[in-house]
């Protein structure tokens, strides 16, 4: 199991520079709102995955008026020397792994697996499909090394095949070439449904059992995958065949539209709480609740697998509406992580019985509470 | 780059020199100045050479080889099997493979790789010659990248060949080649060709 041992951050947020150690287990980040305990979480996050859970644009993680940021860490492992990961991103984004450059973010980004729990998770019950897409695409780029590769090539493909819809004159003098770009949409928008179902099928008994825990009457909370392509789509060969014949039926409106209308872009997963959609029908808390459900079954997900070195769990303003039951039940869940960072404005109760480091958070600057 | 340290002329100097592959910001200082060091002679023979590049190295007529003459040094050799076809994205490539003596076939460049994105079609390509000089081939090697626009680009030729009597294969997957095949070196070059599939 890995762990982060130190963390830099150079004009980052707030942040002008900070420098943080870490031990394997429990970090609490404390401080007032709106003093940068949450830009730390999301340092960490970035240098996880290279995005933020706050922002689309990056820019915004930029201190103001400079010219680049820089986030570094070193990550510690159990039976290998420890690795030095550094970001710098000015005009252009900078990737290091002990001081040598790395040109791909997918050779990145599978080093260090954080989650993060943040008041924005609601939207993954309430928002568009493309949040719960991209929620699934995430935690299985985490599982698997092809995943994200997978999907980038989708994506290639995606775009290729609408600019050649949109140039075609309606005389086949594209024909061969639009094939070749369907045959690699099919190829790999296969895999990544293939993926997201079974994804979805592994992570159902932890579903079940965190809205147990989570849910003070007895609801049952489901996920189904509602695939552009149809149902039954479990065989994997099986899939590919219906994803050939459905790109064909497709093919007329696409060109009409100059898009394509089906495949794994245009996916859902519905979220139902006792059979009604969560999202049009649930309450606030209800939806709070299921997307700290999803989150923690994805969690646990993470820490199961074999293949995954660290995971660690980042915990932001998540526990306020929770009755004491159910926080005990989420933290008690998330200390399963290898490494766990929670900001908060009080020291949940159920920690307190913990061994933690306490980081004060004020203005910025950060100081490690000595015992 | 503090911009103001060098005079605007020097400073231009040094932007064109880094928008060389792999020289820096620093690197392309350092030759901007050793440059400057040179006698008069030297930088006009360097000039000249610039100046008349693209005027001297032509592309082949037949494969679009780098080549002095109207056609390159490998289509006009006599001992090279002209009935398997080995395709290659740029015309650097041919080096690494001639290199690794794993081949003795002819070339045909296409000048690039597909990338509707990017605006670039079939028709950007090099293709005017490429069927006609499979048809009078036995075998074509695609030996485009192993990324996904090299996968594309290869996917693409296979198709155009239909209905073509040739044996087309790719060069082995998996061997690490990296990215540019231009700089691979030449053992793991004469592995990818040696362990070509048919597809
Ligand atoms: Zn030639």
């Amino acid at each position: 199991m890995g762990y982060l041992s130190k963390l830099t951050l150079e004009n980052f947020r707030n942040y002008s520079k900070a420098d943080l150690s870490f031990s394997p287990g429990l970090t609490i980040f404390h401080g007032e709102n709106g003093q940068g305990k949450t830009s730390l979480l999301e340092s960490i996050y970035f240098l996880s995955l290279l995005r933020s859970f706050r922002t689309r644009n990056v820019q915004h993680l930029k201190s103001w008026k400079t010219e680049a940021f820089d986030v570094s860490c070193v990550l510690e492992h159990e039976d290998l020397l420890a690795d030095h990961l550094q970001v710098t991103y000015g005009d252009k984004r900078k990737l290091q792994v002990n001081g040598n450059a790395v040109s791909r973010s997918s050779e990145f980004i599978r080093q260090i697996n954080a989650i993060s729990f943040t008041p924005e998770d609601i939207e993954l019950i309430k928002g568009s499909a493309g949040g719960r897409r991209q929620f699934f695409d995430i935690v299985l780029s985490q599982l698997s090394p092809n995943y994200l590769i997978n999907l980038q090539n989708y994506n290639k493909a995606l775009k290729s095949r609408n600019v050649i819809l949109r140039n075609d004159q309606g005389d086949n003098s594209q024909e061969s070439l639009l094939k070749t770009y369907e045959q690699l949409l099919i190829q790999y928008g296969s895999k990544i449904c293939y993926e997201r179902l079974s994804l979805l099928k592994k992570l159902e008994p932890k579903i079940a059992q965190f809205t147990k825990e989570m849910f003070p009457e007895s609801k049952k909370l489901k996920l189904i995958y509602q695939s552009t392509l149809g149902k039954n789509l479990d065989d994997q060969e099986a899939l590919t065949e219906l994803y050939i014949k459905k790109c064909q039926d497709s093919r007329a409106k696409d060109l009409s539209r100059g898009m394509t209308h089906i495949g794994p872009h245009r996916d859902d997963i519905f979220i139902l709480l006792s059979g009604k959609s969560l999202g049009a029908f649930g309450s606030e808390g209800q939806c709070r609740l299921a997307s700290l459900v999803l989150k923690m079954a994805a969690a646990e997900q993470l820490i199961e697998d074999s293949q995954t070195d660290n995971v660690l769990l980042l915990i932001d303003d998540v526990l306020g509406e929770l009755d004491a039951d159910r926080k005990e039940a989420f933290l008690r869940t998330i200390m399963r992580g290898d490494q766990v960072f929670i900001a908060c404005t009080d020291i949940p109760e159920y920690c307190q019985s913990l061994d933690y480091n306490l980081y004060n958070v004020e203005e910025g600057s950060v100081s490690l509470q000595e015992e | 780059m503090n911009d103001n340290l060098y005079p605007d002329s020097l400073l231009k100097l040094i932007k064109t020199i880094s928008r060389l592959p792999g020289i820096g910001k620093r690197t392309a200082e350092r030759l901007a100045l050793s440059l400057h060091s040179w006698s008069d002679d030297e930088l006009k023979f360097f000039g000249e050479q610039l100046i008349s590049l693209k005027e001297n190295v032509k592309s082949c007529s037949t494969c679009g080889n780098f080549s002095d003459e109207e056609e390159c040094k490998i289509c006009l050799d006599l001992n090279r099997d002209t009935t398997i076809i080995c395709v290659v994205e740029n015309a650097g490539q041919i080096a690494v493979i001639e290199k690794s003596g794993s081949f003795n076939g002819v070339y045909h460049v296409l000048a690039g790789r597909l990338s509707p994105m990017n605006g670039v079609g079939p028709d950007k390509l090099n293709l005017a010659s490429f069927k006609s000089r499979c048809l009078e081939a036995t075998e074509v090697i695609l030996a485009t990248s192993p990324d996904f626009e090299g996968e594309a680009t290869a996917s693409f030729l296979t198709q155009e060949l239909n209905g073509v009597q040739i044996n087309i294969s790719r060069i082995a997957q998996g061997i690490p080649v990296g990215a540019d095949l231009s700089f691979a070196d030449s053992a793991s070059m004469a592995m990818a060709i040696n362990s070509r599939r048919t597809l």
